[in-house]
């Protein structure tokens, strides 16, 4: 069995209830922007920088993948400490996704500051 | 450290169709994890500047990345039916053997039917 640091910064039921709680509000959001992008005819770079152009939908994206990250982080985790038993492959992995994640949220910051 | 289950070979374990949700849950999951940077990385360079969102179309009208669309298509689709079923079990709705199998059921059958139409408008 390999020892997960990052799980056990969270005992299981604070995990479940993050994890519920965390899907429930990526509901509110997808179905928001499903919404707005449903009434829109055509997409082009006009109407794309258009919405893009409020800090709020910026905001609402933002906060969108961050929720995602935080629910699929912790689900993630679930799935490799299941799955993946040899320690150093585990490690890598870990490492791999950690850092695909990190470069991701930069771009995301960089996004919604307009850098 | 929690305790888990030791036999996890996928080979060996039989598979009702509530197992088969339930597994499709975390794959459609990881799939999504995996190709996340593919929408993070081309959101934010798609709103730099024109030619660049047109390159980011073009390249998302190839057949490989069709292929992922329509995967993460199916993944997000299943992901949240699937997803809105465990929250309806963990609130003991649909507890029963029976309905459990009904639901789960209904879940593969919606998931598919939903990836089939939005992957015959996306081709």
């Amino acid at each position: 069995m390999v020892k997960n640091p990052f799980l056990n910064l969270f005992g299981g039921m604070t995990q479940w209830l993050y994890q519920r709680f965390s899907a429930i509000s990526i509901y509110f959001f997808i179905g928001y922007l499903f919404f707005y992008w449903v009434q829109i005819d055509q997409v082009n770079y006009q109407a794309w920088v258009q919405f893009f152009d409020s800090i709020l939908h910026r905001l609402i994206i933002t906060v969108l993948f961050l929720l995602t990250f935080f629910h699929g982080w912790i689900g993630v985790q679930h799935v490799i400490d299941d799955y993946v038993k040899h320690k150093i492959i585990h490690q890598i992995v870990y490492l791999l996704l950690l850092f695909s994640m990190m470069i991701q949220i930069i771009f995301l910051l960089l996004f919604l500051l307009e850098i | 450290m929690i305790k888990s289950p030791k036999n996890l070979n996928l080979f060996t374990i039989r598979f009702p169709v509530p197992a088969m949700v339930s597994i499709l849950h975390r794959v459609s999951g990881v799939v999504l994890f995996v190709f996340m940077p593919l929408l993070t990385i081309s959101l934010y360079w798609s709103t730099r500047n024109e030619a660049i969102f047109h390159l980011i179309l073009a390249v998302f009208d190839t057949t490989l990345l069709k292929i992922i669309k329509t995967l993460m298509i199916w993944g997000i689709i299943h992901h949240l039916i699937a997803g809105t079923r465990h929250i309806m079990l963990d609130l003991h709705y649909g507890m029963d053997l029976i309905v459990a199998r009904f639901t789960s059921k209904i879940v593969l059958i919606i998931s598919f039917i939903m990836t089939f139409f939005v992957g015959f408008w996306l081709w």
